[in-house]
């Protein structure tokens, strides 16, 4: 038996509360139109009770919730939804006897019914009958099926199928998202790293086991924390490709916390998984090698707590920007899935091969008759200065650009030959005039 | 020879060296030598790029944050092939960051590229580092590649190459300069790779627009 619940009127903010009033009485609810809910209560009757007493009662129970509702009992969940919809009290229809039940019924109500349909091919469906004289389900229903089928064509069988109340469908059930999620609020707020850990990996632990039941890994981890200064803390982190190993994930999370601890204490803490689909790869006997989701995560996860003030730039896979910037490219994040394909063309050797300082080495260009005739840049950190007599230049060349952003940019380069056989790449930086060294030839 | 396969072939190379195919081993450290403007970079980025084959994934650890993709991509390599980790002016972050990727396995081809580093820093990296390095490659389908200004990796590498540079070409009148090439040569300084057949020396010319590499032997 099914059930429809409608309750005409209901206010868009209030539906949430309709659906979970709904619930209560089968699991298996279908948010029909903004205004009714489908029920499939079959199997519930040691719940529910007697179907026949079952209308009223959910009449009753929806009142002490503050809603008003029509309910209607039928033996499928379209004469449930039309009985709903068109009559003005609660009904019980035993099973069989839904044609009769709803012969009364104007065919207006079967609007909903071809919902999927353009609406004006139901008034088109809708005027021909009324030009025939068929105002209720059964006048509609006495007609002959295969007159119906050709003047009408299949949204008129369908629709006399519903008007005999014989029709059947599978309810599409709500699903909701499941959401992994999971909150602590200790007694006392937690000063020691260790201590944060440990509440941590519980935490990981239950969702873990969640996600595992459902077969499903973790692609992403978010850690909210609100710490004793009030104030709020929070760490994110995505996975090139969802993992499932759990003390891959604990490591994880330990590395993260160890290189960005909070700065206060934490009063209370929530981890919260993004879900996804546990990827297995098969190898093929001609496919090259790929590194594993969970030891590459964990390499870069060691590698990033050791670069934490370089910023998430540190790692990745370069990408070419559609910009005439003097270094146009990007990172994003590595992605070890399987290995692009490569081209058959061959490499054009015609490319010069540069080796790019960043940032430009601060240099001091000697000049003469406008062109540099010396050149001295001071190493910074590990890489060494260059200097030396300028035996060949080739320049100026000019560019400039993006002149409407804040990147903008304005040089003139040069190719030099050092005495001591260094090909480089300088500019003038034209904005500040200064002299920087850009890239070695190599 | 042990590990040896013809994974990566610089088919954009002269003719001569096309003749023969020398090889990176895999499982072993590969160390390739030169100054400033010799031509290593032409040279290893023309051998990833050529090679004919997939190539797999490949690691770069770039302490200098020398590396130039628009370059790369140029020479045929596929970037988001390419893990690039950049941990400028920090030595030893990088000197951990490529142990933490030899051990976690999986790539085809991981470069330690040192070329930018001062040679006197180079040559202070302890020796124990390239002995942790071959052994985590030993046995395992992956060439690891250092590049450095000075030799340093000592008997732990499997093979060493030098670049020398031979001659800079420019074209045009005095006044109106244009860089055409880096005319190089690559010597095995270790003889358990032959750059060709009968001899141990190649050379190879890396030229810009309007030219096409020719071979230059000794």
């Amino acid at each position: 038996m099914f059930a429809c619940i409608f309750s005409p009127g209901i206010d868009p903010g209030r539906y949430a509360l309709f659906i979970d009033f709904a619930s209560r009485f089968s699991p298996l609810v279908e948010e029909t139109t903004p205004d009714s809910a489908t029920l499939d209560l079959r199997g519930t009757e040691l719940l529910n009770g007697p179907f026949p007493k079952l209308p009223e009662r959910m009449v009753r129970l929806a009142r002490q919730d503050g809603i008003t509702v029509r309910t209607a009992i039928a033996g499928n969940p379209d004469a449930a939804f039309h009985a709903a919809h068109g009559f003005t009290e609660s009904v019980f229809i035993p099973s069989g006897a839904e044609g009769e039940s709803l012969r009364n019924l104007p065919i207006e109500i079967l609007a909903a019914a071809l919902a999927s349909a353009p609406q004006e091919r139901f008034h088109e469906i809708l005027t021909t009958l009324q030009s025939w004289g068929v105002r209720t389900f059964g006048q509609l229903a006495a007609l002959p099926a295969a007159g119906i089928s050709e003047r009408l064509g299949p949204e008129g069988a369908r629709l006399q199928k519903l008007a005999m109340g014989s029709s059947f469908r599978s309810i599409v059930v709500r699903q909701p998202e499941p959401i992994f999620r999971r909150r602590l609020t200790p007694e006392s707020p937690i000063r020691l790293e260790t201590d944060l850990l440990f509440a941590l990996f519980e935490l990981l632990a239950e969702i873990h086991q969640d996600l595992k039941d459902r077969n499903l890994a973790i692609s992403g981890l978010r850690i909210d924390m609100r710490l004793a200064n009030k104030s709020d803390y929070e760490r994110s982190f995505d996975f090139p490709s969802p993992l499932q190993d759990f003390k891959t994930l604990k490591k994880i999370i330990e590395l993260e916390m160890s290189g960005s601890p909070p700065p206060a204490p934490v009063s209370s803490l929530e981890l919260l998984a993004k879900p996804g689909r546990f990827r297995r790869m098969q190898s093929g006997l001609f496919h090259p090698n790929a590194p594993e989701p969970e030891k590459m995560q964990m390499a870069l996860a060691r590698i990033a707590r050791m670069m934490k003030s370089a910023g998430r730039d540190h790692a990745g896979s370069p990408e070419i920007e559609d910009s005439h910037h003097p270094d146009p490219f990007r990172m994003k994040p590595f992605f070890p899935g399987s290995a692009p394909r490569k081209k058959e063309t061959r490499a054009t050797p015609s490319q010069p091969v540069l080796r790019k300082m960043r940032p430009p080495l601060d240099a001091t260009v000697w000049m003469e008759q406008n062109r540099p005739v010396r050149l001295k840049a001071a190493g910074s950190g590990i890489r060494p200065g260059i200097a030396g007599q300028i035996v060949v230049a080739a320049g100026p060349w000019k560019s400039s650009g993006e002149w409407w952003t804040k990147a903008k940019w304005q040089r003139e380069e040069w190719d030099l030959e050092l005495h001591d056989g260094t090909v480089c790449r300088i500019f003038l930086d034209r904005r500040r005039n200064l002299w920087f060294v850009d890239a070695i030839y190599d | 020879m042990k590990n040896q396969a013809p994974l990566l072939t610089p088919l954009s190379m002269s003719d001569t060296i096309a003749r023969d195919t020398f090889t990176f081993p895999q499982g072993g450290i590969t160390e390739i030598i030169g100054g400033r403007s010799s031509g290593k970079t032409g040279f290893i980025l023309s051998a990833l790029g050529s090679a004919k084959e997939r190539a797999g994934f490949s690691a770069i650890i770039d302490p200098t944050d020398s590396f130039d993709p628009a370059t790369a991509k140029k020479a045929g390599i596929e970037l988001q092939s390419i893990l690039w980790i950049r941990c400028p002016e920090n030595l030893d972050t990088a000197l951990k960051s490529t142990d933490y990727l030899l051990h976690a396995g999986g790539f085809s081809c991981v470069m330690l590229d040192l070329a930018d580093v001062r040679p006197d820093l180079v040559s202070r990296i302890p020796y124990s580092y390239w002995f942790r390095f071959r052994l985590a490659v030993e046995n395992r389908p992956t060439v690891f590649l250092l590049i450095s200004p000075v030799p340093c990796a000592g008997s732990s590498s499997s093979a060493s190459l030098e670049c020398l540079q031979k001659k800079i070409e420019w074209t045009g009148s005095p006044s109106h300069r244009l860089l055409k090439g880096i005319s190089a040569a690559v010597l095995s300084r270790k003889r358990r790779v032959m750059l060709r057949a009968g001899g141990e020396e190649a050379a190879f010319r890396r030229t810009f627009p309007g030219k096409s590499a020719k071979a230059i032997s000794k």
